[in-house]
């Protein structure tokens, strides 16, 4: 070996990843050259130097910060939307249409057969007639007055009734009573109340007797419990010697917050 | 109502899809992300400019990033870094590569290096580690920033960003040979470089030929 090959192998000398046959071959050459000799030490002083100065800088904050951003977006794109989204995407093609319209067709008139819908309860289609008959005006209310304590006074002073009835203040949900009527249904009489809000009606029935057994599909317990049907909301609640039926098109979560204003009866 | 197994597997392929790219997110954040400073500064030092060097450096990790399925967890995330680095700045900055390398430079580091190799003359009084020592970070980066673009390309991926020489080899795709070359020689570059600016400080009092290209580039 020359002093000009163990120039261009000195750092690798230095740094101590030589092959054993060149660490050789470089050892017996530096015991014949003080100049590589020299060359090796001051190198090997430099190297040592320069490796303790750290000379990494740090990545400035606003940098990292765009680069996360970057990252984030890189997310984003159609491949990794939602797969629910993706398979609606794929099967939402002008190519598909035909098919899964007749499909749906299919689905729709097989369904009911399938699957025959429960009957609604009695008790559920009399509320309804009765919410019906109160709201489109076929009622010429026999009570007119807004003040829940006067129509309560009013109805159990008629002498119709064959209970004790007692009419709820909604006034702090935001309803107030449009009119009181008692109404015959089959042998026995029925109070009737409409309020009117802001989001439509809500007509309550009161009558002698006990709930009806919960439908399936509601909510609650015996004695009071909610009802959804056919996009009607349904409350049940037992008093002592009657039970109300309150009826209105809410929602479920809404009327229910409506009724948690109202004043415990 | 059946659903068919077509559909079925189609959902259940694009679920895992969408699992494999959040744990994409956390594999990169786990194994790429940490290396951030050392990166940067592979950076700084190839672009010698601040606003390059930022460019440069999300370039690099938005490139790692989409083809970090390529990436084998284990072996040394760095190195692979770099070397996605190195191949950007090649493609990117071409004219880094073109004046790089510099005639007066070239002539006055061979006189310096002629000196240092007769008989260790150039750096007898203040041994090179001295000059570092008194020199402040920038200023070592100056010098390194002068150095020709294969010789600091080089002594950056080794000496600062701690790859083996085959690593650098990989990255820079040159044989083994031309790193320890290259690598021997840009340590004398650089002392040749430290000791130009401890000259120009009145840090040594020897005449030491300027080996700095006129224009130095732009400090950090």
């Amino acid at each position: 070996m020359n002093c000009a090959a163990y120039q261009d192998l000195v750092a690798a000398h230095v740094d101590g990843v030589l092959g054993p046959a060149e660490r050789q071959e470089v050892e017996q050459h530096l015991t014949s050259c003080a100049s590589c000799q020299r060359l090796f030490a001051e190198e090997s002083r430099f190297h040592a130097a320069f490796a303790a100065r750290r000379l990494i800088v740090s990545l400035p904050v606003e940098v990292e910060q765009r680069l996360r951003l970057a990252l984030a977006a890189e997310s984003t794109p159609i491949p990794s939307r939602p797969w629910r989204e993706r398979l609606l995407a794929l099967l939402w093609q002008p190519r598909w249409a035909f098919g899964l319209a007749a499909t749906a067709l299919m689905i729709v008139l097989l369904l009911p057969r399938l699957f025959p819908a429960a009957p609604e309860p009695a008790w559920f289609t009399q509320a309804l007639d009765s919410y019906h008959a109160a709201t489109e005006g076929r009622w010429s209310f026999t009570y007119h007055t807004a003040d829940p304590q006067e129509l309560e006074a009013a109805f159990n002073r008629s002498g119709q009734l064959d209970f004790v009835t007692h009419v709820l203040d909604l006034r702090p949900t935001g309803y107030r009573i449009a009119g009181g009527q008692v109404v015959r249904e089959k042998d026995h009489p029925v109070a009737v109340v409409l309020y009117q809000g802001e989001d439509g009606p809500i007509v309550c029935i009161r009558q002698r007797g006990t709930t009806p057994p919960m439908p399936p599909g509601s909510e609650g317990v015996k004695g009071k419990y909610l009802y959804t049907r056919a996009g009607y909301t349904v409350s049940c609640v037992q008093s002592a010697e009657h039970f109300c039926t309150l009826i209105t098109r809410l929602p479920r979560e809404i009327f229910m917050r409506r009724l948690a204003l109202a004043p415990a009866s | 109502m059946c659903i068919p197994a077509g559909i079925v597997l189609l959902v259940r392929g694009m679920a895992a899809k969408e699992a494999d790219g959040r744990d994409k997110h956390a594999l990169f954040e786990q194994w790429a992300l940490p290396h951030k400073d050392y990166i940067y500064t592979a950076c700084l030092y190839l672009t010698r400019n601040k606003e390059e060097a930022e460019d440069l450096f999300q370039e690099t990790y938005l490139r790692a990033f989409r083809f970090f399925h390529q990436f084998a967890p284990g072996t040394n995330c760095r190195a692979w870094l770099l070397t996605i680095m190195h191949n950007v700045f090649k493609n990117r900055y071409p004219q880094y590569l073109r004046a790089a390398r510099t005639l007066e430079f070239d002539e006055a580091a061979r006189e310096y290096e002629k000196k240092l190799l007769a008989d260790g003359e150039a750096g007898r009084d203040d041994p090179a580690e001295m000059l570092l020592s008194r020199l402040v970070d920038s200023e070592i980066a100056d010098a390194l920033r002068s150095l020709p673009e294969e010789y600091r390309s080089t002594l950056l991926l080794v000496d600062i960003e701690e790859m083996t020489y085959e690593e650098a080899a990989a990255a820079l795709e040159c044989p083994v040979g031309t790193i320890r070359s290259r690598l021997s020689r840009a340590r004398r570059l650089l002392q040749a470089a430290l000791a130009t600016y401890a000259r120009e400080r009145g840090l040594v009092k020897e005449d030491v030929p300027s080996v700095l290209p006129a224009k130095a580039g732009t400090r950090l």
